[in-house]
C-alpha cells in the first residue's frame, strides 16, 4: 500500500509519457507478486474494489471528529475522501496499512456484517496519503492516475529487454489479476501466456496524415485501395470462443458500454473499424456528434435511453483474424476479399471501396457525404503492420496508409487563457484557450470556444505571446492565466459541431493553430455567430 | 499599546520588536529595532547596514525593561534567529508567537513553550487537514527521485531564508553529500547561516555551472525563478516544491511541481492546538492565517479565543 500510494501520488503530478513509464517500470521491478499485479489492475481500471459508500465513510469520520471542524475542512478541501484522509485522528495501532493483496483477498470473503468494522482499523493503520488511496478503493473511485492503459503496457514492456509494448498489448486481455504469468514471461521465467481462443486486443495499424501533394505523388504503379475516413472512434471488434469484446484505440475494453454491438457471429473474427453513434429523434435519424459518441464511451454501461436515442453501429474496413487464423500477414487486397465475404454472409457494414482514379473529385465532394472527414489510401499489397511490431517486412508506419483529411475551416480567434508547461522555458506553453467575439449592449466581448495546443506557431510567435501574456495578465489560476484581449490567432479545424453543454454552443473538432494575425484587431476576429453558422 | 513599541510592524515606526527576518515581518526603516542577534544580522544582509536607526540585540533568556514593560525572547523554531516575544506588564504575561514550528530543524533553535496569560498565535495552517509529514520521509522522496531520474536536474523552489537552508541541512543529514547548486538569491543567506556555524556542506553558484554539470543535481531557487533563462537551459528539469500547502492535492497540482513535498516552517494543526494548551493561556488571539477553526477550537477548550483582526474594531468605541 505504501509503495503503491507513493506511485499513485507521483503519477498524478508527473507530466510526460516517458517519466510516467519510468515510475511505473521501477515500481513493478521493486514490488513482489502478487502486490504489483493488483496495482496493475487498479492502474488499468481492470479491478475495482468497492465495499462501501461515501456516506458510510462520512458517518465514520463524524463519530471521530468534531462536526464544525469537519465542515470547515470539507469546505476548504472540497473532496470528501481527501478531507477524511487528512482529518482522521491518528490512533495507536500495532497493525500496518493493509497491502493491496490483503484487501483483494479479504473483501469478497468477509461476511457482510463484518465489513463496516473493517475500514476503521485499516484507516487507523494508514498515513494520510495511504488513507486517501484506501478510501478511494473502498468507495469504488478510480485509481488510474490519469495514465492511459497503453502507457502502462509500455512500462511493463520496459521491464524487459526483448518484449515490446505491442506484444504485451496482444496478451493483455487474456490475463487476469494478479498477472503472475505476465511477469513470469516478462522476467524470462516463463512462457508467453497462451492467448489461443481468448478475445485479445491487437495493436492497430495507423496511417499518416498527408497533403494533396503527397497523394498526387504516391507510387503510381501500386495497387491503392481508397476509402472514406469516417467520423467516430476507431475500434477493434474481437470475437474468440464466442465471446465478444470491443476495444478502444487505446486497448480499453468498451464492451459493457455498447451492448448492441456485442452479439456474437457464427464465426470467431477480429475486425478493424469505426464506431459511430446515430442520433434518433422524433423526426428521423441522423449522424450523432462527437459529443454524443463521447458520452456513450465515457459511461461504464449504457442507459436504456442511450440505447434508444443514440444507438451505435460499426463501419468495418479490415479483418485481422478468422476462426483463430491470423490474417495480418496477408496483403490488404486478400484481407479485403475475406472481409467482403464475411460482410455478405453476416450482414456487416463494410466501408465501401472508392475509385482510385478519381481521388481528387472524391475529395472535393466530401462535404456531401455525411459522416466523412477525409479519404484514406491504402496499399493493397501490404500486410497489416502495427507500429513497432517489426515482425513483418515492409510494414512501417507512413508508407502504407495515407490519410488525406478534408479541407479545414479557417477562422480567426482571440487568445483568452494560456497555460504554461511546468518547468519549461518562458515561451513554453501547454495549452491555449480561444475565444470568439460576441456583441452585446456593452460592446464586443469574448466567449471561450475551445482549447488548442500551441504547436504550429513559430518560436518568434510564441515569444511574442509570452511577452504579451506577461504584461497583460488579468488573473492567475495556478499554471493558467487569463490575459487581456490582444492576440489574434488564425485557426484551422476539421469541423464545428453544435454542443448543448458549452456556453458557446459549439465544439471545435481537431483545431490547430496556423499563425498569429498581426493585421486583425481582436474586435474584428470571427464572431461566435459566424462560427455557429459553420456547424455541419 | 503599553511600552510604546510595535511587534513586526508593517509601516515604519520609532520602536520595533522583530520576531524573525522574513520580509512580511522584518521591514527596513524603523528607528530602533530590538531583536535576536541572528535576526539583526539577517536584516542587515537583506536590507543593508543602515536598514534601521539602531539595533539592540537581545538573546533568549535575557530581558529588557521598556517603559514599564519587561520584554524577553523565546526561541520559535521557525528560521534562524526566530523568537516569540514575551511581554510582562501589570501582572500579565503576553506571548506573541510570531511564526513558529515545533518540528525539528537542524538550522533553527528548537521552539520552547512560553507559559502566559494571553497567547497571540499564528494560524497559517489553522485547519485540521494540515498535518505535516516528517521531513525525513519527505527528503527520502527527493533522494528516491534522484535515483529514479538520475539525469534530470531537480529544481527545488524554496524561500531564500529558512526553507532553503533547512532543506540543505536535511539533505546532508540524509547522507546527500554532492554539491548543491544555489540561485544567486540564496547565496548570501546560506553564507550567513554558515557564519553562524550551521554546516551546509559544499554549495556552488548556479550561474557558474554549465547545464551539463547540473544534470542529476539539486538546484535551489526562489519560487519565482524557475522561469528564468538558466532554468530553460536545463535538460528536463524536474520541479520540486516544499511547503505545507502541498498537503492539499489541488494546491500541489496547481503548483506545477512534479515532486511536491509537505515540508513547512510553520506549525501544523496538531502542533498549533497542542501549543495553545501547553502555554496555559486563558485568552488566545489568533492572527496570520485561518482564524475560524482555531478560535472555535479555543472555545471547545473553554478558552477565550478571538481573531486579532476583530479586536481593533471592538475596542474602537472605547
Amino acid at each position: 500500500m505504501k509503495a503503491f500510494t507513493a506511485l499513485f501520488d507521483r503519477l498524478s503530478v508527473t507530466p510526460g509519457a516517458d517519466n510516467q513509464i519510468t515510475l511505473i517500470r521501477d515500481y513493478l521491478r521493486q514490488t513482489p507478486d502478487p502486490e504489483r499485479g493488483y496495482a496493475l489492475a487498479l492502474l488499468t481500471g481492470s479491478t475495482a474494489l468497492r465495499m462501501t459508500r461515501p456516506a458510510v465513510i462520512r458517518a465514520m469520520v463524524e463519530e471521530r471528529a468534531d462536526g464544525a471542524l469537519l465542515a470547515m475542512s470539507l469546505d476548504y478541501v472540497g473532496d470528501l475522501a481527501e478531507t477524511v484522509s487528512l482529518l482522521w485522528p491518528a490512533a495507536k495501532t500495532n497493525r500496518s496499512a493493509p497491502s493491496l493483496s490483503e484487501l483483494v483477498d479479504l473483501l469478497p470473503q468477509s461476511p457482510k456484517a463484518d465489513i463496516p468494522a473493517m475500514p476503521a482499523g485499516w484507516l487507523d493503520a494508514c498515513k494520510p496519503a495511504e488513507r486517501y488511496v484506501l478510501l478511494r478503493l473502498l468507495t469504488g473511485g478510480s485509481l488510474r492516475a490519469g495514465v492511459p492503459a497503453s502507457r502502462i503496457k509500455a512500462a511493463i514492456a520496459a521491464m524487459s529487454e526483448s518484449i515490446t509494448a505491442d506484444e504485451v498489448e496482444e496478451v493483455w486481455h487474456a490475463l487476469t489479476p494478479p498477472y503472475d504469468d505476465l511477469f513470469a514471461w516478462i522476467e524470462a521465467r516463463g512462457a508467453r501466456p497462451d492467448t489461443d481462443g481468448k478475445p485479445v486486443f491487437r495493436p492497430f495499424m495507423h496511417g499518416t496524415e498527408v497533403s494533396a501533394e503527397t497523394v498526387e505523388n504516391r507510387a503510381p504503379d501500386a495497387d491503392w485501395l481508397v476509402e472514406f475516413l469516417w467520423n467516430g472512434a476507431r475500434v477493434q471488434w474481437v470475437q474468440a470462443g464466442g465471446v465478444v469484446r470491443l476495444f478502444s484505440r487505446d486497448g480499453d475494453d468498451l464492451s459493457p458500454a455498447f451492448p448492441e454491438l456485442t452479439s456474437p457471429l457464427p464465426v470467431d473474427v477480429v475486425l478493424d473499424g469505426q464506431l459511430m453513434v446515430d442520433r434518433r429523434t422524433g423526426t428521423g435519424t441522423e449522424l450523432g456528434t462527437a459529443e454524443d459518441l463521447e458520452r456513450r464511451v465515457q459511461r461504464k454501461t449504457a442507459t436504456s435511453a442511450q440505447l434508444r436515442d443514440r444507438p451505435a453501429r460499426l463501419k468495418v474496413f479490415d479483418v485481422l483474424a478468422v476462426e483463430g487464423e491470423d490474417l495480418r500477414g496477408l496483403p490488404l487486397r486478400d484481407r479485403r476479399m475475406r472481409l467482403e465475404r464475411l460482410a455478405r454472409e453476416h450482414g456487416l457494414d463494410p466501408s465501401p471501396l472508392l475509385d482510385p482514379a478519381s481521388v481528387v473529385e472524391l475529395h472535393q465532394g466530401l462535404a456531401a457525404v455525411a459522416g466523412t472527414k477525409g479519404l484514406i489510401l491504402k496499399r493493397g499489397d501490404r500486410p497489416y503492420g502495427a507500429r513497432g511490431r517489426g515482425l513483418r517486412a515492409g510494414a512501417n508506419r507512413g508508407d502504407d496508409w495515407l490519410k488525406w483529411p478534408r479541407a479545414a475551416h479557417r477562422f480567426s480567434a482571440v487568445l483568452l487563457y494560456v497555460q504554461r508547461t511546468a518547468g519549461g522555458p518562458s515561451a513554453a506553453f501547454h495549452e491555449f484557450t480561444l475565444g470568439a467575439v460576441t456583441e452585446d449592449t456593452e460592446g464586443p466581448s469574448l466567449v471561450p470556444i475551445g482549447k488548442v495546443s500551441p504547436t504550429g506557431l513559430t518560436a518568434e510567435e510564441l515569444a511574442q505571446i509570452s511577452a504579451f501574456a506577461k504584461e497583460n495578465t488579468r488573473e492567475r489560476f495556478g499554471p493558467v492565466r487569463s490575459i487581456e484581449a490582444g492576440i489574434v490567432l488564425e485557426v484551422a479545424c476539421e469541423r464545428i459541431e453544435g454542443s448543448a453543454r458549452r456556453k458557446s454552443g459549439l465544439r471545435l473538432i481537431t483545431p490547430r493553430l496556423l499563425c498569429v494575425r498581426q493585421d486583425v484587431p481582436w474586435q474584428h476576429a470571427h464572431t461566435l455567430q459566424s462560427l455557429l453558422n459553420l456547424i455541419a | 499599546m503599553p511600552g510604546d513599541f510595535y511587534i513586526d510592524p508593517h509601516r515604519k515606526v520609532d520602536r520595533a520588536v522583530i520576531t524573525h527576518g522574513h520580509a512580511d515581518h522584518a521591514r527596513a526603516g524603523h528607528g530602533h529595532v530590538l531583536t535576536s542577534p541572528e535576526t539583526a544580522a539577517i536584516m542587515r544582509v537583506r536590507y543593508g547596514k543602515n536598514c534601521a536607526g539602531t539595533f539592540q540585540n537581545l538573546s533568549p533568556g535575557a530581558w529588557v525593561d521598556h517603559f514599564g514593560v519587561r520584554v524577553g525572547l523565546v526561541p520559535a523554531g521557525h528560521v534562524l534567529g526566530s523568537c516569540q516575544i514575551v511581554l510582562e506588564f501589570g501582572g500579565w504575561r503576553v506571548v506573541a508567537s510570531g511564526d513558529y514550528k515545533r518540528a525539528s530543524d537542524p538550522t533553527s533553535t528548537d521552539f520552547e513553550v512560553a507559559p502566559c496569560d494571553v497567547f497571540i498565535t499564528e494560524a497559517t495552517f489553522g485547519l485540521p487537514v494540515f498535518v505535516h509529514e516528517r521531513s525525513e520521509d519527505e527528503i527520502a522522496k527527493l533522494m528516491a527521485s534522484l535515483q529514479t531520474f538520475p539525469t534530470r536536474t531537480h529544481v527545488m523552489a524554496a524561500y531564500s531564508l529558512g526553507k532553503a537552508q533547512r532543506l540543505i541541512a536535511e539533505l546532508r543529514a540524509a547522507g546527500y553529500d554532492a554539491p548543491i547548486y544555489l540561485h544567486t538569491a540564496h547565496q548570501r543567506l546560506c553564507q550567513l547561516y554558515q557564519d553562524f556555524g550551521i554546516d551546509l556542506g559544499p554549495l556552488l553558484g548556479v550561474e557558474k555551472a554549465a547545464s551539463t554539470d547540473l544534470s542529476g543535481h539539486i538546484v535551489l531557487a526562489p519560487p519565482s525563478a524557475s522561469r528564468e533563462g538558466w532554468a530553460g537551459a536545463l535538460n528536463e528539469p524536474l520541479n520540486c516544491a516544499a511547503s505545507g500547502w502541498m498537503r492539499i492535492r489541488k494546491r500541489a497540482q496547481q503548483s506545477g511541481a512534479e515532486l511536491p513535498l509537505v515540508i513547512s516552517d510553520h506549525a501544523d494543526w496538531p502542533d498549533l492546538t497542542r501549543t495553545i494548551l501547553d502555554t496555559g493561556a486563558e485568552e488566545v488571539w489568533v492572527t496570520h492565517g485561518r482564524e475560524d477553526a482555531l478560535v472555535y477550537f479555543c472555545q471547545t477548550q473553554g478558552l477565550r479565543g478571538r481573531a486579532l483582526a476583530l479586536i481593533g474594531r471592538e475596542e474602537e468605541p472605547e
